[in-house]
């Protein structure tokens, strides 16, 4: 799902690109980027771990910051105020749920991955949110 | 007294007032230190949570600024709603509190999460707007800054902090309803002051009416003094009671006197009664030895016509007293003359003297010739008394002796006796009418002579004589042309 959603995305900032509007189709991109990030961390768990193994404290720090991270993901749903978009804080907070689980299992790599796609789709939800606000232009 | 009984009120109505003022005054002053007192501890609440929850809107922006590579790019429109999702996060667990940043004039990430509709409180309120950009510019300037609004229902607190990030300040602001607490002790406030109020006027009234009531007392009660009759005015309240109360006593005691003065005429009818039998009774006594004498003389055959000048003496005098009691209301008519007192002395002697069991009753006269005006009935009738008195108080064949002689005009006569005196509560109501130490005396005797010396111009005293006793009367001399 989140790769449909990168990927319409896309569309849409080439849209946003070809009308001159760089900001929005700026945002668009970063959205995709995020999505895409998002929905890579869990096939590097089939791959295994490529670089250094990170450490419990690391983790639950960055659980802790996800934590707050979802709870900004609702209001930036209602920004964006697209269906699609309503369904991604849902998918944050699994991406969560899952790397809380790791974490009680003691799977560190687990608990990272999925820690980072939570991360992740909140910065797409956030990219989207930003695009859905953009700066009132500059008088000529 | 009664000047310091009414001041002595006065100053105590005056204490009772200090007294309910000033309670009124320490009351009010401690619940308004006790509002002020709730008050501060509001606002020292209000201080915390918005500290608390301005380190943790810094301490997020700092993480979101951080993790952001490419933030400084950012137009502050995309910055803002990632601060308002940052703050909105944040402020969710300060309840009643909302605020955000303020960056380059200009409010940022601005939420309030806690309001009870969050998604119509877009933006900063409009009524503080001003304020708060004033406290933030104040803490980029000092790194922290307040301000205190106190408006008639809520406090509102403003706090804004200078964050690491270069020109970045963060705010909050927490409103509380200054109801329920302050407002109940303001309730108590007011009703302590009304209650003190009251009170206040409560005794001032009762101190007026209360003087009023003991004036009224007292200048009634002065009426009551110069008029017996008079009675106290009354009302209905507890004073009047007391008025009433007076009234009834004046009342009670006006019968209990008329009670009293109808024993006392009762009392002297019977004095009076016994007075007259007493006045009667010596010249009886002076017939009856009298006509002894002349039965004795008649046995002997030596009858003089003289003999019966006693009687006849006599009889004029019950006579005269009858004539003085039938005439009573009438002032008595006094028949002063200039005449020789020895005769006078020498009868009322001759009378007494036959009596028998008696001792001899010797006359001293220095001047056979002196002389007063007299009335010589009322003489004899008081030296009668005198020498009755003193032949019942000597002892039998003792010697009463009576002296006359001239005295820096005046003349004396002294009627002396061995008898065994007076005692001090005796002579304090020897002259009292009715006072007698006799059994069957009346006590009008030394009364009576002490009244017909006094109206012949002379006076009748009694000295302790050694031994027994000694009446005195003097009389005004006559002075030779």
């Amino acid at each position: 799902m989140l790769i449909a959603v990168a990927r319409r995305n896309l569309d849409k900032a080439e849209e946003k690109a070809h009308a001159n509007d760089l900001f929005v189709a700026d945002r668009l991109v970063a959205a995709s980027d995020a999505f895409i990030h998002a929905a890579e961390h869990p096939l590097h768990l089939e791959e295994g771990p490529k670089g250094p193994r990170p450490d419990a404290e690391e983790i639950a720090s960055h659980l802790e910051r996800v934590y707050f991270r979802l709870q900004q993901a609702d209001f930036f749903a209602r920004t964006v105020g697209d269906d699609n978009a309503k369904q991604l804080p849902g998918m944050a907070r699994k991406f969560y749920e899952r790397s809380l689980q790791a974490y009680d299992k003691s799977d560190w790599l687990g608990a990272d991955e999925f820690a980072k796609s939570a991360d992740d789709t909140i910065r797409g939800l956030e990219n989207l949110a930003q695009a859905a606000t953009p700066p009132p232009s500059r008088p000529r | 007294m009664s000047s310091f009984l009414r001041r002595r009120l006065q100053l105590q109505l005056l204490l009772i007032l200090v007294a309910a003022l000033s309670v009124a005054a320490l009351s009010a002053l401690l619940i308004w230190d006790s509002i002020q007192n709730a008050e501060n501890a509001v606002i020292a609440d209000m201080g915390r949570q918005l500290s608390a929850a301005l380190g943790e809107l810094g301490h997020q922006y700092s993480d979101r600024v951080n993790s952001d590579s490419t933030w400084t790019t950012l137009p502050a429109s995309t910055q803002d709603v990632s601060l308002r999702a940052v703050s909105q996060a944040v402020l969710r667990s300060y309840p009643g509190v909302e605020g955000g940043y303020y960056a380059n004039s200009q409010f940022l990430g601005y939420s309030f999460p806690t309001h009870d509709n969050p998604a119509a409180k877009t933006d900063v309120p409009s009524a503080e707007r001003s304020v708060i950009q004033e406290v933030a510019n104040r803490a980029g300037s000092n790194g922290k800054a307040e301000q205190l609004l106190r408006g008639g229902n809520e406090l509102v607190l403003i706090l804004a902090t200078t964050l690491p990030e270069r020109g970045v300040v963060a705010w909050g602001m927490q409103r509380r309803s200054r109801e329920p607490a302050s407002a109940g002790r303001r309730v108590l406030l007011v009703g302590l002051v009304i209650a003190a109020l009251l009170s206040v006027g409560g005794t001032l009234q009762m101190g007026i009416a209360l003087r009023r009531g003991v004036a009224r007392i007292q200048d009634g009660l002065g009426s009551m003094e110069k008029d017996f009759a008079y009675r106290l005015p009354t009302g209905i309240d507890e004073l009047g009671e007391i008025s009433r109360s007076i009234n009834r006593m004046a009342l009670m005691r006006g019968r209990l006197e008329e009670e009293l003065r109808r024993e006392d005429r009762l009392r002297a009818i019977g004095r009076t009664v016994a007075g007259i039998a007493h006045e009667i009774r010596n010249p009886l006594n002076g017939i009856r030895l009298s006509i002894q004498l002349l039965e004795q003389r008649l046995k002997r055959g030596s009858v003089q016509p003289e003999d019966l000048d006693g009687v006849i003496s006599e009889v004029d005098r019950m006579d005269a007293l009858l004539n003085d009691l039938l005439a009573f209301k009438e002032k008595k008519q006094f028949v002063l003359s200039e005449q020789n007192l020895l005769p006078v002395i020498e009868k009322c002697v001759h009378l007494v003297q036959p009596q028998e069991g008696i001792g001899k009753i010797r006359i001293e006269a220095g001047d056979p010739g002196l002389r007063a005006r007299i009335d010589s009935q009322r003489l004899t009738q008081a030296l009668m008394n005198l020498l009755l008195n003193a032949v019942e108080a000597t002892q039998n064949h003792d010697e009463v002796k009576v002296k006359l002689y001239e005295t820096n005009q005046a003349v004396t006569i002294e009627v002396h006796d061995s008898g065994p005196g007076l005692d001090e509560e005796q002579r304090k109501h020897l002259f009292e009418a009715f006072y007698t130490t006799k059994p069957n005396g009346t006590g009008l005797g030394l009364a009576v002579s002490r009244e017909l010396v006094e109206e012949m111009g002379g006076k009748l005293r009694y000295e302790n004589g050694s031994p027994g006793a000694m009446f005195t009367i003097e009389l005004p001399a006559v002075l030779n042309a």
